[in-house]
């Protein structure tokens, strides 16, 4: 029975001795305690918080402890405030599940010590992404897209005219790493060039009839991605109420968020654009650009 | 973007020998089919020579031919219309059309007073319907600018069809000039296409002037309702679809020209020597259509 008794005498003290400090599982924790709270293997499953960069600008160099992350200084605060829009312009990527080592803006975080040994040198995160093989969407936008045409007159004096749009959505998506999706509207009114007049006379019945024409629109049928990385993408471009097929080579990259570089020509007199062909020629160069 | 060599071939020169070369055939038959139909003598200005009844189909379906011709050539419009701009050439060939055989009935006072406006009236109201466009943000709003138009459009063709001024020579320098003007602020409003289309108006006009005056026939008379239908027509789609700061009273006042010049020309007494008369009436058009281009160049300079 005394046996007994000192057993459990024993078994008390040791449970007691084990018990965490009053508080430390609350929120209210400083800093250090939250570098312990945070398991470093759960970084490889859990999604990257979309919160992130707001702590960031608040404590843009936390004191570094471990090796790796002393060879690696944080970037400057405009460095650091770059990354934060990177962030901010996709939120959805930064939700989706790839390991947060993956996702760039995040390298200069301050870590728990546990992951150490898992982080990577900055240069190969950007491949990581690159390799990123869950689903990704784009919205394409104005700020992160551009759509640009250069017309050119015909004869001795070709003064190319470059235009763009200004108000355009659609979409861009990857699955397996690849491009799967590509479309979007665009409201030719927002057209727009350097010298007005011009920009008028685009608008007009002579080229794009934007009264009468409102929207024109591309939607992908077809992607195929060559051995060789090349991406031919084939869709209908509907301009001037009438639809044809397109087809154009893009260099894409898929990761976190999907860029895309395109430049092909289109006939403009295959979507009616018939007016003025003695004197502008009839193949308008096209510049996409996603993730630009 | 400057006008090529085919533009001005097929804009200016092939509706202005079309044009020549249908009246002059047109003119010919009619004095081989009517009886009277004599040279006139509207080259006196003081004159108010009666029109031979042949005299619109003569002049309108030779202007409106001139115009075709440069118009299908030049591709400036399809074939069949779709957009609510391309529905004018079929207004115009409507107007001729309705201007010929109003004009083959004659000119007894029910003619003149009744039949003539109410058949004008009908044609701007349904080439009205055909161009306006049904926009939500048109502006002026539909049913102020269609009646607007239609009025215009009536007054303009009927006063210059009834005008004894009509006929006279002047009257021809007032409808060229209206032509030129029309054109110019269309170009200015950053719509070539429709520029054209307006200049194809001139060429096929002077076309008409030059066998006139070589027949000794009336210069532009029955041209009143298909030229008013055109130029108004063309100058109204100009102004809905122009992206340029051009003032909505620069498309308005060359139509005000011929209809100044033509009530000014009633109002004259007869004892006016002829060239201040002339030079009167020219400068009653002249003068709205220069303030119209005036204001509409002023209104781009910024651009």
């Amino acid at each position: 029975m005394t046996r007994f008794l000192g057993l459990a005498l024993i078994a008390a003290i040791a449970l007691t001795g084990c018990q965490p400090p009053s508080g430390d599982g609350g929120s209210t924790g400083t800093t250090g305690t939250n570098e312990t709270s945070a398991p470093a293997v759960s970084n490889e499953t859990v999604p990257a918080p979309v919160e992130k960069p707001e702590m960031k600008e608040e404590k843009p160099a936390p004191p570094m402890e471990t090796p790796k992350e002393e060879a690696a200084p944080a970037p400057a605060p405009e460095a650091a405030k770059e990354e934060m829009k990177k962030e901010e312009v996709n939120p959805e990527e930064a939700a989706q599940p790839e390991p947060v080592e993956g996702v760039e803006g995040l390298t200069e975080k301050p870590a728990p010590e546990e992951s150490a040994e898992m982080k990577k040198p900055a240069e190969e995160t950007t491949t990581v992404a690159a390799e990123a093989s869950g689903p990704v969407e784009v919205k394409l936008t104005p700020e992160n897209t551009l759509i640009q045409f250069v017309g050119i007159h015909k004869g001795d004096k070709p003064d190319p005219r470059t235009g763009k749009f200004g108000k355009f959505s659609g979409t861009a998506k990857a699955a397996d790493g690849k491009l799967s999706e590509v479309s979007v509207v665009i409201e030719t009114a927002s057209l727009e060039t350097e010298i007005e007049k011009l920009t008028n006379h685009l608008k007009s019945p002579d080229f794009f009839d934007v009264r009468e024409n409102p929207e024109a629109k591309f939607v992908s049928k077809k992607i195929e991605t060559a051995d060789d990385g090349t991406v031919t993408i084939t869709g209908d471009l509907t301009l001037l109420k009438e639809t044809k097929p397109v087809s154009f080579p893009a260099t894409v990259k898929v990761g976190k968020d999907i860029t895309l570089d395109a430049e092909f020509k289109i006939n403009r007199t295959d979507f009616g654009m018939n007016y003025g062909t003695d004197n502008v020629h009839e193949d308008v160069t096209m510049t996409i650009k996603v993730g630009k | 973007m400057p006008f090529s060599g085919n533009d001005l071939l097929w804009g200016l020169a092939a509706p202005l020998l079309v044009a020549a070369g249908l009246r002059f055939v047109l003119a010919g038959i009619a004095r081989l089919l009517v009886q009277g139909d004599q040279p006139d003598t509207d080259s006196d200005a003081t004159a108010t020579p009666a029109m031979p009844a042949g005299t619109s189909l003569e002049t309108s379906v030779a202007l409106v031919a001139g115009a075709a011709v440069g118009y299908f050539v030049l591709k400036l419009g399809p074939w069949v219309p779709d957009a609510h701009y391309e529905w004018l050439p079929l207004g115009i060939v409507i107007a001729m059309l309705v201007a010929s055989v109003v004009g083959l009935l004659g000119q007894s006072p029910l003619v003149r007073f009744a039949v003539l406006p109410v058949s004008y009236a009908a044609v701007a109201a349904g080439v009205g319907y055909l161009l306006m466009p049904t926009w939500d943000d048109l502006s002026p709003a539909y049913a102020p600018y269609l009646a607007s138009w239609c009025v215009v459009v009536v007054l303009v063709s009927v006063t210059t069809e009834l005008a004894p001024e009509g006929r006279r020579w002047p009257f021809a320098v007032v409808w060229l000039g209206t032509c030129l003007a029309a054109a110019a602020i269309v170009a200015i409003s950053e719509s070539l296409r429709f520029a054209q289309i307006a200049g194809l108006t001139f060429g096929a006009s002077l076309g008409l002037v030059a066998v006139g005056l070589m027949m000794r026939r009336s210069l532009l008379g029955g041209v009143g309702l298909t030229l008013t239908t055109y130029l108004a027509g063309i100058l109204l789609i100009a102004e809905v679809n122009s992206w340029s700061d051009v003032p909505l009273v620069s498309y308005w006042l060359p139509m005000a020209g011929p209809l100044f010049a033509a009530v000014l020309g009633m109002l004259l007494p007869a004892k006016v020597p002829a060239a201040l008369r002339a030079t009167l009436v020219i400068l009653a058009a002249a003068i709205p259509s220069t303030i119209a281009v005036v204001l509409a160049i002023v209104a781009t300079l910024s651009e």
